[in-house]
């Protein structure tokens, strides 16, 4: 009989999902005795009655590596460590049903898992394997805020995205005389709102790890105005705050997400803006979701081919309890305590800021 | 009086050069003493009679950095130290003018240069560099061939063009069951190839650091036809790449045509087609992050050339920006190393690279 590994999505979509299950399935069929099984959004096709999983071969996943998304549907909410039950009074509660899903899966006679997620994802996988789960994880994080990789897939796409948007931007910007806000993904870390900022060319880039004074912010377009160049371009981390304030977010209304919905600062930086001053026309755009669909780039879909081919690696070898990371040039494979125990946050010293001061942008500080 | 800093490129264009330039730009604009000025059409520029150079304001360079090609126009024949000199009898000859351009250098008050290049350029640079020139590097190659910096700007955007031309011709061998063979840039280091192949989902790649066979390919292709097979096949092939047979004879050059033609002797049933990506490879405007990486460089180096570190490149390396003397640069090439992680994703998928 041949063996099996298990194979799913986890957390946000981000373009090279798909990637990476290919890459797994095309491994696998280089050997004789595996095959890879899918479980449908997340660990809940496996937990689930009747069991929602599919066959991955080769065939399935032929040409799915420049389709965005995941073909095995992908959660955030519940899991197996918190699963939503609804009581008689029309209350939610969460259980844990991890013991009794490790005894599924030996019953399905599933010999690895490999788990495609963000911190939240590494985190189950974590307690997964503490319990006796032979699991490997492979890192999904469009914000890209996990330390332990170099990149995470998705994330350059993300860029790429958001630069042809600032492109976009600025020359309709230039025409009206506007300033034009751009509201990009990022919760706690400000990557792609700054590497955009930097490949499109914005003036100024708002990011969760630089609080913004508002009036410096007025000082600067009132500046760009003043000097002739009528326009201004803002991108702006829908996680950044000002120095005196918090982060705009609202509590998500799904069941068992324990994520905050960010999102509200382009407008909010509007209206402070007209407050403290500003009579330029304003406009604002949030890019939303068309930062995580579409076809990946290149550069992502390699990586993710990179992923997953060393995450099946990993099960033929029977080194569970590890995350694949990118570290240049290599592909390595590293604890999950240690992946989740630091974040990725952009350091105010770092090269990529230095740049953009360098070229004149500011963070409104 | 400001300061003057030249800029010259030289080499094959790329993908990020005009980002590079806007960088130098703004970032010396973020101070008052300093005036930037370019040469056109590499060295010609400042060797001319009357020089051509331009004044690069932050007018000029508004909104060039998502730009393809360079507005300097470059030039990969132009070398101060064999440089063609018209002679009285009319004939070309090529002469060491590198005194004149130093003595160009020294007249019109430039206190540095700035040279965006690859390999070769970074010897000449070297060379002014020993006779005094205060220089500073930026590497530029669209092959990913240097090995002193982690990533170089442009091959990202040569590898997803060629990758997205794999998509296509993916569909349409599909359709078809044809076999199609894509030919793309990479003379001497197969990086442009294995990049396309892996992201675009071909059944072979062949690159110039694996010597290929036709039986192998062949094999493979056969694979693809057989009963539990797809019914067609993409081969991604680098210029460089070449093929030995079992006497040890190489064939190189035309590559895409050969193995066309080599499949067809060897009487391959499917029908065969070659395209040849060229210069595509080189034009349109770079993906960001080319032109972050381009930026990065362009601000490093005029601040290499505000802390006096001439004689030295300005590179990306483990994440971050630093520099490295131009002896150094010189006669590192980053060919594939075939432990490479992504010559074992390529296998570990089914790639074969023909041998």
């Amino acid at each position: 009989m041949k063996k099996k590994v298990l194979v799913l999505t986890g957390g946000g979509d981000c373009p090279g999902l798909n990637a990476v299950i290919r890459g797994i399935v095309k491994r696998a069929a280089q050997t004789d005795d595996w095959e890879v099984v899918g479980s449908i959004q997340s660990f809940d096709g496996v937990l689930r009655e009747p069991t929602e999983t599919i066959e991955l071969t080769e065939k399935r996943v032929s040409g799915i590596h420049y389709q965005g998304g995941t073909i095995l549907g992908t959660t955030n909410k519940g899991g197996p460590l918190a699963w939503p039950v609804k009581e008689n009074d029309g209350t939610w509660s969460f259980i844990d049903r991890s013991d009794e899903m490790i005894r599924k899966l030996n019953h399905m006679g599933i010999n690895a898992v490999i788990s495609i997620g963000g911190d939240g994802s590494q985190r189950i996988s974590q307690v997964l394997f503490e319990k006796g789960l032979n699991i490997i994880g492979v890192p999904k994080t469009i914000d890209n805020d996990l330390s332990a990789t170099d990149y995470t897939f998705g994330y350059q796409t993300a860029v790429q995205i958001a630069t042809e948007a600032v492109d976009r931007l600025v020359t309709t910007a230039a025409s009206h005389n506007r300033v034009i806000i751009l509201e990009v993904m990022g919760r706690d870390a400000g990557w792609i709102a700054l590497s955009s900022a930097i490949a499109g060319g914005a003036e100024i880039c708002l990011i969760p790890e630089i609080p913004y004074d508002i009036n410096k912010v007025l000082g600067v377009i009132n500046k760009r105005f003043k000097d002739g160049k009528g326009h201004v371009i803002m991108v702006v981390s829908e996680g950044a705050k000002p120095i005196d304030g918090n982060v705009l977010s609202q509590k998500s209304d799904e069941i068992g997400n324990a994520n905050l919905k960010l999102g509200g600062i382009a407008s909010k930086l509007l209206k402070d803006l007209k407050a403290a001053g500003c009579n330029a026309d304003m406009r604002e755009t949030v890019l939303g979701h068309l930062q995580r669909g579409g076809v990946p780039i290149a550069f992502d879909r390699i990586l993710a081919t990179q992923f997953g081919v060393k995450a099946m690696e990993l099960a033929l070898e029977g080194d569970f309890g590890k995350m694949v990371a990118y570290q240049h040039p290599s592909i390595v494979a590293v604890p999950f305590l240690d992946a989740i125990s630091n974040y990725n946050f952009v350091k105010p010293d770092s090269s990529l800021v230095k740049t953009a001061r360098g070229i004149g942008m500011s963070f409104g500080d | 009086m400001k300061q003057r800093i030249l800029v010259v490129n030289s080499g094959g264009d790329c993908p990020g050069m005009n980002a590079v330039i806007r960088a130098i730009v703004k970032r010396a604009h973020q101070e008052s003493d300093w005036e930037i000025i370019g040469s056109i059409n590499g060295f010609d520029g400042i060797l001319s009679e009357p020089l051509e150079i331009i004044p690069l304001t932050e007018k000029r360079v508004e909104g060039i950095h998502h730009q393809g090609g360079t507005i300097l126009t470059t030039n990969n024949k132009r070398n101060p130290f064999s440089y063609p000199v018209n002679q009285a009898d009319g004939s070309i000859k090529n002469e060491d003018v590198s005194d004149k351009l130093i003595y160009n250098l020294k007249v019109f008050g430039f206190d540095a240069v700035i040279h965006i290049g690859g390999n070769e350029s970074h010897k000449i640079s070297l060379k002014l560099s020993e006779k005094g020139v205060n220089i500073i590097g930026i590497p530029k190659t669209i092959n990913n061939d240097l090995a002193i910096t982690d990533y170089s700007f442009g091959f990202q955007t040569a590898a997803q063009v060629a990758t997205e031309a794999v998509d296509k011709l993916v569909t349409t061998a599909n359709s078809h069951n044809r076999v199609l063979i894509l030919e793309v840039m990479g003379r001497d280091a197969g990086w442009i190839a294995l990049h396309a192949a892996i992201a675009g989902g071909a059944e072979v790649c062949l690159i110039p650091e694996i010597p290929f066979s036709m039986e192998s390919v062949y094999k493979k292709l056969k694979s693809r036809y057989s009963e539990d097979g797809r019914g067609f096949a993409n081969i991604v092939v680098a210029e460089g790449a070449y093929c030995k047979d079992q006497n040890g004879e190489i064939t190189r050059g035309n590559i895409a045509r050969k193995i066309a033609a080599g499949l067809k002797e060897m009487h391959f049933e499917a029908d065969i087609r070659e395209t040849i990506l060229g210069h595509l490879q080189r034009g349109g405007s770079p993906i960001a992050f080319d032109r972050i990486l381009a930026t990065e460089l362009g601000v490093k180096a005029f601040e290499l050339v505000k802390e006096k570190k001439f004689g030295t490149m300005a590179i990306h390396k483990n994440s971050e920006l630093s520099h490295i003397t131009l002896k150094k640069v010189i006669n590192q090439y980053n060919k594939v190393d075939l432990t490479h992680n992504l010559i074992h994703t390529a296998r570990g998928i089914g790639i074969s690279f023909g041998d």
